[in-house]
């Protein structure tokens, strides 16, 4: 019993450690592909195709100045960057990074060697409400924010904090949504059961993998957009949009404090990619050719040996770099929303849609209890129309423009003739 | 299923793997606190620290900072906190619906004080759980009505 | 000489406790050491009395404890509170100083964030109790939800940095008379638990048993939660989705009375046309 603690807690220090590194290559990552989109270089100075960057980075923001504005509040100025990594880096622990690694299994020679008693999930721990976990980290994290804008005393921290604060709790209740449609057809909260769940096919026809993307698109487009609301990337990063708030809610920070910032978004992007792979991208699951690569135990295909555990991990890291990339290609696709298109996006589309896909997937399970349907295609079918039936409401739907001209004063926007200037 | 015995130390690890999960939670809690603590401390102690006037001032794009942030907000951002505690708390009801929904009519679910009802069957839950979402497009209706969702 | 009636180890305390033994007089000390505290650290002002205050609340805090775990670990509890073991003493402290913290800060948003960390540790005894969905909930909902609010009204309310909080922020308005009620009402609960025969107990054991019942299949204390809910109090269920209505339709009512005054995000001086 103490051995596996040990060797969950191992697994845990492992993984804070892989999660940093990842972390540090994927704004290396960001900066190049921003680059390759905008038909530029990107960093190339430090090391062989500028390989070395994130160290250098590394280096330079703990030896560069810590900065405390005069006006701010100095005690909450310095616990904010605490505040906001602290759940970023708790979220990934009910992440089912590799399967299960069957007991009997031990550790290399180098290593000591020693043997795994009973089966170990890979993951650090797998409570029982593993979803509601993640939810918990995700309300969490809203503090950070809160507190480093108001601390700093500065006016584009406050607006990027309040901007910030009123988007993360709106997008919450549709990504909480989302997430219990896939896990009432699931029947389970446990992140690890909802993954083994989908690694199967959609019927004897359809070689299709019965990922909960193909299951139930709608709440996977829900979960995608909440959580790049949550993570405040592009499109909706008008938390920090550099032209009308400088930094955002970190605007007045500096060195490892402005790194902790950029550390914590880094992280809730990585968890929020892999819980969409957990739970709609099949996790480790690698369709077709699933039962030759992944070699079980008779009956208990799930459950695998080192060389399935370490396939598996990279199957799963696989698909989350490509989610990551997907990331920074809609920032660099998409324009950036309006904050009143951003509110009306969360309280008039996906609320609505989110509670919707819910009933739907309710729906489905009950019928499937009572016996009146049994394939999974009808909640496909389900989920399509739903969505066919919000887009047409979208056009349908009477909506009056929100866009009116206000008057600009003294600014050079201002049009030359026939506007009143203040007194 | 209670412990019968005093379990012996590190008992909270003991009773079985529930608290062997959240005690690794709790743990990784505390790695990640250390790692925020331990970052903002040695940027502290390492970095170079000059203090001056026009430094410490707030940064207001290079004009001299007017005002503060003691600015009047917009009451909509504080009635969203609320409208949204309100939806939080009842999506968060549906989660036990969703665990019972799974094991609806299993003999081992009780209903009642001392469990002397049987199980529920799914239909009665789902008739429950459909009136519990129409309460909530009730009240999500009143605030559309209401104008609250219009932002412009 | 209340001591009495806890015996050497071995004996049993049911049999004693259960012919109507009274009230335990050293917890009761201790929550009576515990209100003067509270009353003297409670923002008056004086600020040498406030650090006397933290000494007494300190000892009156580690007397309680050791005498309730004294008792516990020779009680028929013994067994069912063994796993909590000190960790139930770790996060009750720390709840109980934050929740200190929320009432003497003189600073409301640190009165918020101490108010986090009372539901952090709450929810950490709740997990100690095997309740996780509670626990996680508790967070959700407390911490992430409406603590939120209440930083958006101070945010709201109180100055920025630098500025000293006003006066109804630094000083406490009725400390004597809250300092009553509240320690009054602790000792009813004291009495309750302590005081009469075990069954009071038995609240606090009800989660642990499910816990562990629910340690055997998948989740069973959550779906019994949610089957009773939804089956057997489907009623007060959905009549607690209606007061969540009304009280949306109540805070719709208090901002939505006039147009706001100031427009959003900076467009604010303009005057009208």
């Amino acid at each position: 019993m103490l051995g596996i603690f040990i060797a969950h807690l191992v697994f845990a220090l492992l993984m804070v450690g892989m999660l940093l590194s990842v972390i540090a290559y994927l704004i290396l990552l960001e900066r190049k592909t921003a680059a390759w989109m905008q038909d530029r270089l990107g960093p190339n100075r430090v090391g062989p195709k500028g390989l070395l960057q994130p160290l250098a980075d590394g280096v330079k923001f703990i030896l560069k100045e810590e900065f405390v504005p005069a006006n701010a509040d100095r005690i909450l100025f310095l616990l904010a960057p605490i505040v906001i990594i602290t759940p970023a880096l708790c979220g990934f622990a009910v992440i089912p990074w590799g399967g299960v690694l069957g007991a009997g299994a031990h550790l290399p020679g180098w290593l000591g060697g020693w043997t795994f008693p009973k089966n170990f999930s890979v993951m650090v721990a797998n409570p029982r409400i593993g979803v509601l976990f993640v939810i918990a980290m995700a309300s969490l994290s809203v503090y950070g924010v809160v507190l480093a804008g108001w601390a700093s005393g500065s006016k584009y921290s406050f607006l990027g904090g309040l901007r910030a604060t009123a988007q993360m709790i709106s997008y919450e209740i549709p990504l909480v949504l989302s997430l219990l449609s896939v896990a009432v057809v699931a029947g389970t909260l446990r992140l690890g059961a909802i993954t083994d769940s989908q690694a199967s096919y959609f019927s004897t026809v359809f070689f299709l993998p019965a990922w909960n993307i193909f299951i139930q698109p709608a709440a996977f487009l829900l979960f995608v957009t909440c959580i790049f609301a949550e993570a405040n990337r592009a499109p909706f990063d008008l938390v920090e949009c550099e032209q009308e708030l400088v930094g955002g809610y970190h605007t007045e920070y500096s060195s490892m404090k402005f790194a902790l910032f950029f550390l914590a978004e880094y992280a809730a992007m990585i968890t929020g990619a892999a819980v969409a792979v957990a739970l709609f991208l099949g996790g480790w699951h690698l369709p077709w050719i699933d039962q030759l690569i992944y070699p079980g135990a008779p009956g208990q295909p799930l459950v695998t040996g080192w060389g399935g555990v370490i396939l598996k991990f990279v199957v799963f890291w696989a698909k989350v770099m490509l989610f990551i990339f997907f990331y920074m290609w809609v920032r660099w696709t998409l324009p950036r929303f309006r904050f009143d298109q951003l509110m009306n996006l969360a309280w008039r589309t996906l609320i609505p849609l989110s509670l919707g896909t819910f009933l739907l997937a309710a729906l489905f399970v009950y019928l499937r209890r009572e016996g009146a349907i049994e394939h999974r295609g009808w909640l496909l079918l389900g989920n399509v129309a739903l969505l066919a039936g919000t887009v047409a409401m979208n056009q349908l739907w009477p909506g009056e423009s929100t866009n009116r001209r206000l008057p600009v004063f003294n600014s050079r926007y201002q049009s030359a003739a026939g506007v009143l200037r203040p007194n | 299923m209670l412990p019968s015995t005093v379990v012996s130390v590190p008992a909270v690890l003991a009773v079985g793997s529930m608290y062997q999960q959240w005690a690794l939670l709790g743990l990784l809690f505390l790695i990640a606190l250390a790692f925020g603590v331990g970052n903002v401390v040695m940027s502290h102690m390492l970095g170079p620290a000059r203090h001056g006037q026009v430094k410490e001032s707030t940064y207001e794009s290079g004009v001299d900072p007017r005002g503060g942030t003691k600015e009047r907000f917009n009451v909509r951002f504080y009635l969203v906190a609320m409208i949204f505690v309100v939806f939080d708390v009842e999506v968060l009801f549906l989660i036990p619906w969703l665990s019972a929904f799974n094991h609806a009519g299993h003999p081992g679910l009780k209903l009642g004080q001392s469990g002397q009802l049987g199980p529920p069957g799914p239909g009665a839950l789902f008739v429950s759980v459909l009136i519990f979402a129409g309460i909530l497009l009730l009240a999500y209706g009143y605030a559309w009505a209401k104008g609250v969702f219009k932002w412009d | 000489m209340d001591r009495v009636r806890r015996p050497a180890a071995g004996g049993t305390v049911r049999g004693i406790l259960g012919t109507g033994a009274t009230m335990n007089n050293w917890l009761l000390a201790a929550t009576a050491v515990g209100a003067i505290s509270l009353y003297l650290m409670l923002p008056h002002g004086r600020r040498r009395m406030s650090q006397f205050g933290a000494l007494l609340g300190v000892l009156a805090l580690g007397g309680g404890f050791v005498e309730l775990g004294l008792w516990l670990s020779h009680g028929p509890l013994a067994a069912a509170v063994a796993p909590a073991g000190i960790f139930f003493y770790v996060f009750a402290a720390i709840a109980l100083a934050s929740a200190v913290g929320v009432v003497c800060h003189p600073r409301p948003i640190y009165c918020a964030l101490y108010f986090v960390l009372v539901t952090l540790s709450v929810a950490a005894l709740l997990i100690l109790l095997l309740a996780e969905f509670m626990a996680v909930v508790l967070i959700v909902i407390y911490a992430g939800a409406i603590l939120v609010t209440y930083v958006f009204v101070i945010m709201l309310a109180s100055p920025g940095g630098g500025i000293p909080a006003a006066d109804y922020d630094r000083v406490s308005a009725d400390p004597l008379l809250a300092v009553l009620v509240s320690f009054v009402f602790l000792g009813m609960i004291l009495q309750r638990l302590f005081g009469g025969p075990m069954d009071g107990f038995m609240l606090a054991r009800a989660p642990l048993a499910s816990g562990h019942a629910a340690a055997a299949g998948s989740f069973a204390g959550l779906a019994a939660l949610g089957a009773n809910l939804y089956a057997h109090y489907a009623l007060p269920l959905e009549l607690a989705g209606i007061l969540l209505t009304i009280s949306l339709v109540g805070a719709v009512m208090i901002s939505r009375k006039h147009e706001p005054v100031v427009r959003i995000l900076g467009a604010a001086d303009v005057p009208a046309e």
